[in-house]
């Protein structure tokens, strides 16, 4: 709107996952095409922002390679992100979703995932719950509706909303979000939760 | 010439232990119709009554033997014998429990031969029974005087030896009256009969009175304990306590039925231990009730799972307190970084770490025989989330700036000591809710944003 009504220029940019917000911070950069020093030191913002932070991480995936996540949030744009900061920490996505996507967004979406991904659109609990089950999901990241589904099942969640207190965003919340899905798919209480009845009995 | 200066301190800088003539005295207050008599001076009574009485917030007589400095080079002999006429004529109480204090124990009074003089020199019949525990605090804490005296009064009353009871004993430990009123429930819920010794949990957590009590209300009757030699089996709690001397052990030995030596049943994993045993002893299914509160708990867990994650947490207090404590926080995925007692088994360490077998990849550190000094000093380096002990880490908590969650004894700067809940699921339950809200109160409070909602 500001674009069209003021010719302010616009870019759409994301800044979940280490490498969207890098490409954020490079398209800005490269939106000032004739001061190239802005590049040089986004570059060097960059470099230094993924040193910080990715010891940490790579620890993480070693811990996390092979889980898998089921993602439904409201709107498609975030799942893309996500799906690429889940799999900087090892994990795959066997479920992918959202409330309000359109037809293109599925159409990127089914690019993205891996073969075998289920993609919901405006789903309800209880399709969300056969999915999640039938893929055996280890995370499910959604809203704070989708939680208790999660937790019943005995499965790990990452809350993705508006009612956050600790960021996701930006380099640290790429951390941030990692201790996150760290904490609930390595948690032990998964060792006391009963096994998840599927389709082919009990697990 | 300079003697080489070592580092070494022999001193014990604010103790993580108690005396262990309050142990001894706690025990016997679990005894119905019982008084403590301490042999030794008065002060020793005098801060064990102030102690216990902080905590349980009732009245609590332990009776002395009055030594003065005469007594210190002549022998304590005819102060005991006064002590017992004195006791007998003013409380008429149906048991007496002797436990020694560090200056009798080193004059070497010999309190057995007192006793057996005593008894020779009275009318049997009009002489209540009297067990003596020896408890020099220079050896041991308040947990060995606890459950040595508990050893002492088995040996002394534990002599029926009759058969064919499907009664158990269970022998709790040191635990709060909210804890034993909880495993005589489960026990009673089971249909099982059982005579639990120590039983202080109406004697150190009674109603109000009409007029004053020479000796409060509820413990173990005396021909129970009589009576425990008939028992099918005992339940001993105390993963520690397992591997030494015990009255669980005495019994065994003496009457030839097995003694189950399980771990104080702290969070999941230890208490369903506790309900196997009893299943296994009484061929009774778990009551519905408690399948119902595991199954809770466990949902609970699982709410409160990403808040507790990986959270550093200092805990210290009696050995098998801290290892009990050490198996839940496991379960829920706290780490605990310091693990410390003033106890001096041998045994802490060894038994930490085959709970926790990735200790030194987690960093842990074990401490045993440690002062408050010495765990504030390694806690320091740690950056604790949280501490977990009694009220005396308290000045430790303040100066580090970290929460404390207040368990077991003593707890003198709140109310409701005797009230906490540690065992079973619905113990678990109290400790898991406490510890998560501690958790998020700081977070809420160190935020700027004065959210409310989690």
């Amino acid at each position: 709107m500001m674009e069209e009504k003021y010719g302010f220029p616009f870019i759409r940019v994301s800044y979940f996952g280490i490498e969207d917000v890098s490409q954020a911070l490079y398209d800005v950069a490269g939106h000032f095409a004739d001061a190239p020093e802005i590049m040089a030191r986004t570059k060097e913002l960059v470099r230094r922002e993924i040193t910080q932070v990715q010891p940490r991480l790579a620890a993480i995936k070693k811990a996390l390679q092979g889980k898998k996540a089921a993602i439904y949030v409201g709107g498609a744009f975030k799942a893309f992100s996500l799906i690429k900061a889940l799999r900087h920490i090892g994990m795959s996505v066997v479920l992918a979703g959202s409330q309000t996507g359109t037809q293109e967004d599925y159409e990127v979406l089914r690019d993205m995932c891996d073969d075998g991904c289920v993609i919901v659109d405006d789903a309800n609990p209880l399709e969300l719950s056969k999915y999640v089950i039938e893929k055996k999901a280890d995370l499910v990241i959604g809203g704070v509706k989708e939680r208790p589904i999660a937790y019943k099942l005995g499965i790990g969640f990452c809350d993705h909303n508006h009612e956050r207190k600790i960021p996701l965003a930006g380099y640290v919340g790429m951390l941030n979000f990692a201790q996150e899905v760290y904490g609930t798919v390595m948690s032990p209480v998964w060792k006391l939760t009963p096994p998840k009845v599927t389709s082919s009995g009990r697990e | 010439m300079l003697s080489e200066i070592t580092e070494e301190y022999v001193v014990s800088r604010n103790a993580c232990k108690l005396c262990t003539p309050l142990g001894a005295s706690l025990a016997f207050k679990g005894i119905q119709g019982s008084i403590p008599l301490l042999h030794g001076s008065q002060g020793c009574s005098t801060y064990i009554r102030r102690y216990l009485i902080s905590h349980f917030k009732e009245p609590v007589d332990v009776a002395c033997s009055n030594f003065g400095e005469q007594t210190a080079i002549f022998g304590g002999g005819a102060n005991l014998k006064v002590a017992l006429d004195n006791i007998r004529r003013q409380y008429k109480p149906e048991f007496i429990g002797v436990a020694t204090t560090c200056l009798s124990e080193t004059i070497g009074d010999d309190v057995p031969g007192f006793i057996r003089n005593y008894l020779a020199m009275n009318n049997p019949d009009e002489v209540p029974p009297i067990a003596h525990v020896p408890t020099p605090s220079y050896r041991g804490t308040h947990i060995d005087g606890f459950h040595g005296a508990v050893k002492a009064v088995v040996d002394v009353l534990a002599v029926n030896r009759d058969r064919g009871t499907d009664q158990i004993n269970i022998l709790p430990g040191m635990l709060s009256p909210a804890d034993l009123r909880y495993l005589k429930g489960v026990l009673t819920d089971f249909g099982v009969p059982f005579v639990m010794l120590p039983d202080y949990s109406q004697t150190l957590d009674g109603a109000p009175w009409t007029e004053y009590h020479r000796i409060p209300a509820g413990g173990t009757p005396v021909t129970d304990i009589a009576r425990m030699g008939e028992s099918t089996a005992t339940l001993e709690l105390g993963r520690i306590l397992a591997r030494q001397d015990s009255a669980g052990k005495l019994l065994s030995q003496r009457h030839g039925r097995p003694c189950h030596s399980l771990g104080l049943p702290i969070g999941v994993n230890e208490s369903d231990t506790l309900f196997q045993a009893i299943e296994l002893i009484t061929g009774k299914p778990t009551p519905e009730k408690y399948a119902a509160e595991r199954d809770r708990l466990i949902d609970a867990y699982v709410d409160g799972h990403k808040y507790v994650m990986d959270a550093r947490v200092v805990v210290y207090g009696e050995e098998d307190l801290v290892v009990g404590l050490v198996s839940f926080l496991s379960e829920i995925g706290i780490i605990p970084v310091l693990c410390a007692s003033g106890g001096k088994s041998g045994l802490f360490t060894e038994t930490i770490k085959g709970l926790v077998p990735d200790y030194s990849e987690k960093g842990i550190q074990i401490m045993e025989g440690a002062d408050f000094t010495a765990i504030e000093e390694a806690a320091q380096d740690l950056n604790p989330d949280l501490i977990i002990g009694h009220s005396k880490g308290y000045a430790m908590a303040r100066r580090l700036n970290v929460p404390l969650v207040r368990v077991g004894f003593p707890i003198h700067d709140r109310v409701g000591g005797q009230r906490i809940l540690h065992v079973g699921y619905g113990g678990a339950q109290q400790l898991f809710d406490r510890i998560v809200n501690t958790i998020l109160e700081k977070r809420q409070e160190a935020s700027a944003v004065g959210y409310s909602y989690m």
